[in-house]
């Protein structure tokens, strides 16, 4: 299951990804000068990222999981 | 945009969106990251466009607001915090908040701004004495003045939380000092222990 995810291209798809959220972090944060929204410090921000990609990893090798229990 | 690409980038930004909101419900409703007598979205717009304390540098990187002497204003300055908060108490909002170094005691009594200010003060201390710029008068002898020396005779450093601590003021930028002067005689200064 692993080195089937290793071997793919899940991992470029998310760094990919996770590129695109720091954007979007990054203009979360400049959008709080303006809306009483809460910043998000440097350290808060990597959680976040960091929170996300596990979770998008372990649905990734849930999806994985599911489509070998199905395969005929 | 390749398929996988497109729902990890949905995924990902559905679920920030979902930490966001849970993220900005529990700051709201955790009680001691505010201050009464103001509303909260003030108080955070107000702490987001807080920069580092510098003492040469405005605390916040937006303009100081235009102060008439029709403004009812409140002065409270959170000591952990090293904050003060300038409050307009008719509508309840933070209209600026100021990193200082406070070295007052909390009262049990509000202090008042007095009438005195001025471009430069001394406090001896023994045979040395620092200097201090663009000083605002608070009753019971205190003061809210910009660093300019210390004890040693030398500059003070640009951070503000590395100045030594000269007692009985409250200490801040030389830009926030001169904005501070602008304050009407008779606001109050309330001084709370924060955290």
């Amino acid at each position: 299951m692993l080195t089937q995810l290793f071997h793919g291209k899940f991992f470029k798809h998310l760094l990919g990804s996770s590129l695109i959220l720091v954007i979007v972090m990054v203009a979360y944060d400049l959008l709080t000068f303006f809306i009483p929204l809460v910043k998000l410090s440097f350290t808060c921000g990597l959680i976040f990222l960091a929170v996300i990609d596990i979770i998008l990893i372990v649905l990734k090798l849930l999806t994985i999981r599911t489509n070998q229990q199905f395969r005929p | 945009m390749n398929k996988e690409l497109k729902h990890l980038l949905q995924l990902s930004i559905g679920l920030f969106l979902i930490l966001i909101l849970f993220f900005n419900i529990y700051y709201y409703f955790r009680a001691d990251n505010f201050i009464t007598g103001s509303s909260k979205a003030s108080q955070v717009i107000t702490s987001n466009r807080l920069r580092a304390p510098n003492i040469n540098r405005p605390s916040e990187k937006w303009s100081y607001p235009k102060l008439t002497t029709k403004d009812p204003l409140e002065l409270v300055a959170l000591k952990q915090q090293n904050k003060i908060i300038v409050v307009n108490t008719a509508t309840h909002k933070a209209i600026y908040t100021i990193n200082a170094q406070i070295n007052i005691e909390p009262q049990a009594k509000p202090l008042h701004v007095l009438k005195a200010r001025g471009q430069e003060i001394y406090h001896i201390v023994g045979a040395k004495h620092t200097t201090a710029k663009n000083w605002l008068g608070i009753s019971k002898g205190h003061y809210i003045e910009a660093p300019v020396t210390g004890l040693d005779g030398q500059r003070v450093p640009h951070r503000l939380t590395k100045i030594n601590a000269t007692k009985n003021t409250i200490l801040v930028s030389k830009p926030d000092a001169k904005w501070l002067q602008s304050i009407p005689q008779s606001t109050q200064l309330v001084i709370k222990e924060g955290k």
